[in-house]
């Protein structure tokens, strides 16, 4: 199992390399920013707020 | 150099990192968001390559959106199965989730690359790139 150490090192490395290109860095940034300060209590709006997102990406690539 | 291959990569591998560590906490809400955010990173990547002219009609762009809709419904029945607390089927449709990733992320990645070579090919034989 990861620490979170490696975890948070492993998330750094991709979003250093997608900034280039990928505009999902800040989302990950986000994330690794409530690792770091220990906030991973994720409540439900936000996971259905997540789910939702999936589903509008989703659409797009059955529309595509 | 093109980025893409391991941009693809890399997200693939800190989606996976993010839903191992949804593990460690061990709470059922917490395991399905970030295995969704993976699925959401990794649909990121999927979506231009659906979108390429080139792809029309192909198997791997049918595959790829079988992918994606057998993810997102695995994220649906995830998160009701989370607000249930139902730790055995969010364990089930996490791993659903984490092969989409990895499956997905994949056949991206290699179409992707798979068009460099074709266009590095063209620019060779012709001295220019030839559009597609």
């Amino acid at each position: 199992m990861a620490k979170s150490a490696d975890i948070i090192l492993g998330i750094q490395a991709a979003t250093m390399l997608a900034g280039l290109t990928v505009a999902e860095a800040p989302k990950v940034m986000a994330l690794i920013s409530k690792l770091r300060s220990g906030d991973v209590e994720i409540t439900e709006e936000e996971l259905d707020a997540q789910v939702a997102k999936c589903h509008a990406l989703d659409d797009q690539i059955q529309g595509a | 150099m093109n980025l893409q291959r391991p941009i693809i990569v890399l997200f693939a591998v800190a989606s996976l990192f993010a839903a191992g560590c949804s593990a460690q906490q061990n709470t059922p809400i917490a395991q399905c968001y970030y295995a969704a955010a993976g699925l959401e990173i990794v649909q990121t990547a999927i979506l231009p390559v659906v979108q390429m002219p080139q792809m029309e009609g192909t198997k791997a762009k049918d595959v790829l959106k079988q992918i994606s809709a057998r993810g997102t419904d695995a994220a649906v029945q995830c998160s009701a199965a989370a607000k249930r607390a139902d730790g055995d089927k969010v364990s089930y449709y996490v791993g659903l989730m984490q092969g989409a990733v990895t499956v997905g992320g994949q056949i991206a990645s290699d179409v992707l690359a798979r068009q460099e070579a074709a266009k590095a090919t063209d620019t060779v034989v012709t001295g220019k790139t030839v559009p597609r």
